[in-house]
């Protein structure tokens, strides 16, 4: 079979070659900023909001966005740019088989649920804008408009995504301008509002400052983490990891938290983290129509990015190995189309616990990656059995699946959830200092090690030697 | 359609001989399952000759500052304030 008969490579899960790997640094920090800069920002600013001021949330997030964005590279990074594949194929190591499922489910409902919220929130923008421009057909309100407008954009996406990593490229390229309008409708914000911001106080904070702190760090590492179903899908378009660090750190770690600033100022001055409505306030219906630009730009490239890296996880099922990449594109849209046309402003009101559910299942997961790639097998991964869905094969375990990481990923989700429920913020133990991702990455991390080594490696599963670490296979590049 | 595959011109950076391409241990992948295509990305990717992708020292320095200096610096500022 000749490379033209099957689908390209980056519309497929197979590892990718030298010669597909054309972006660069540059090309993959702006796709990493387009795909960063988004809504979510302002509604993780608003999180933040509640708990502490300006200054002290500023800190905060950043250092937890920081500290999360690096987990993420660490944990999926080197699997994925050594051998041109996706964050999902990436835990078959770990996972198993057909194990991998499982965050291959986690990272299909992670995309769909923000995706839905995004062309959710560019459907209301569209809308307000409209309203604002006086084009709005009379007897038509914004409630009829947010439905055919996520259709619309659903569509769009899907036309740009035809073309692939190519399209997501172009679009990058030309949205990316989205993050410097951001930047600037801070600076407006801060320069018109300056003492107000310095002086507003957090509507929700507690009366312990240690704990509002860490709530302030938690949500950006709880952000982050949610970047780990992307991640893969971008990086492996870059041909090592030295031109990928500085990119996935800069490129996408640092545009969430100051971006995020936004919906902090605005929600502790102006009481709404939504720039479209302050905006208005602050400089009249010319600043508001910027804004509503800037965010139906910014949730757009986002969404394309996430369709994008959905679409390649969903590939690794054999189900849909062999779809073609429109039938692929559009099984991967219609949940997103089916949540913006019949229950936008239910999944809306639902956001905050979605961004909390993030935390409690991507923690774990870097945990166990890291755990497993730097400790257990010593950086040596077979390639091949990333690809060999056999019974015998090193990554098959038991009937395709890894116990251990099975237990190691539930004891992580149960001492986040110990620690931080995320539906009511109730918090216990030594949360209000270590936050909640970061002990629940550590746990999974030293039950999958203890388990690996007293069960998984001495049964003479999952590629282990009797010692627990990998058996050596040719094709890797451990040292 | 290209003219030229892209694993032919993988193989020309790093050339892979028939033995290679039975795998690690004589493994061969069953190919009612995967594509030809696929079994040639493996064996290139198997290859003596593919470098070595991973992080190096530049990139652990990145990691090692943005990831966890600065933010703890930060953290400290932060709180300072």
């Amino acid at each position: 079979m000749s490379a033209g008969d099957g689908p390209a490579a980056d519309r497929s899960a197979w590892p990718l070659l030298a010669a597909e790997r054309n972006w660069g640094p540059w090309r993959l920090t702006i796709a990493l900023a387009t795909a960063a800069a988004a809504t979510w920002c302002y509604l993780i600013g608003e999180y933040a909001g509640y708990y502490l001021g300006f200054a002290h949330a500023a800190f905060a997030l950043t250092a937890g966005s920081m500290i999360g964005m690096a987990l993420v590279l660490v944990a999926a990074g080197p699997t994925c740019v050594r051998f041109g594949i996706d964050s999902v194929a990436s835990t078959k190591p770990q996972f198993g088989s057909r194990g991998w499922a499982i965050p291959a489910v986690m990272q299909f409902l992670s995309i769909i649920g923000w995706n839905s919220v995004l062309l959710i929130f560019f459907a209301k923008s569209v809308a307000q804008l409209l309203i604002v421009l006086g084009l709005l057909p009379r007897g038509v309100g914004a409630a009829q408009i947010v439905p055919a407008t996520t259709l619309f954009a659903c569509v769009i996406v899907f036309t740009v995504l035809l073309r692939g990593a190519r399209g997501l490229s172009i679009v990058s390229n030309i949205l990316v301008a989205h993050v410097l309008i951001g930047l600037w409708m801070l600076y407006l914000l801060i320069s018109h509002r300056w003492p107000e911001l310095i002086s507003a106080q957090p509507t929700l904070a507690g009366p312990d400052p240690v704990w509002n702190y860490t709530t302030g760090v938690e949500i950006g590492i709880a952000t982050l983490l949610s970047w780990w179903p992307y991640l893969g899908a971008m990086i492996r378009m870059a041909p090592n990891g030295r031109s990928v660090a500085l990119p996935v750190l800069l490129g996408m770690g640092a545009p969430v938290p100051l971006l995020s600033l936004i919906g902090v100022a605005g929600i502790l001055v102006l009481h709404s983290s939504d720039p479209a409505e302050w905006l208005r306030t602050v400089g009249g219906s010319g600043y508001a129509i910027v804004a509503l630009v800037f965010v139906a730009a910014a949730n757009f490239g986002t969404a394309i990015a996430g369709i994008y890296a959905s679409a390649i996880g969903l590939r690794n099922f054999a189900a849909v190995e062999k779809l073609p990449w429109s039938t692929l594109l559009l099984i991967t849209i219609l949940p997103v189309a089916t949540v913006g046309l019949f229950i936008p402003e239910l999944f809306f009101a639902k956001f905050g616990a979605f961004l909390a559910f993030i935390g409690v299942g991507f923690a774990p997961l870097c945990g166990i990656q890291i755990i497993d790639y730097y400790l257990l097998r010593r950086r040596r991964i077979d390639v091949r059995a990333l690809f060999d869905p056999r019974a015998g094969a090193p990554y098959a375990f038991w009937h395709g699946f890894n116990p251990a990481a099975l237990a190691a990923l539930g004891a992580g989700c149960g001492v986040y959830v110990y620690l931080l429920n995320p539906l009511t913020y109730v918090s216990h133990g030594p949360y209000r200092v270590l936050t909640a991702s970061l002990p629940a990455a550590a746990v999974a991390a030293a039950v999958f090690a203890v388990l690996t080594r007293l069960f998984i490696a001495r049964a003479g599963r999952g590629g282990y030697d009797a010692e627990g670490t990998a058996a050596d296979a040719r094709g890797d590049s451990g040292v | 359609m290209p003219s030229r595959s892209p694993v032919a011109a993988s193989a020309e950076v790093n050339p892979v001989g028939t033995e290679a391409s039975a795998g690690p241990v004589g493994r061969r992948l069953p190919v009612a399952r995967f594509a030809d295509e696929l079994e040639q990305r493996i064996c290139a990717l198997e290859s003596p000759l593919e470098p070595d992708r991973d992080f190096d020292a530049v990139s652990w320095w990145c990691i090692g500052a943005l990831g966890i200096a600065v933010p703890i610096l930060l953290l400290a500022i932060g709180w300072w304030l």
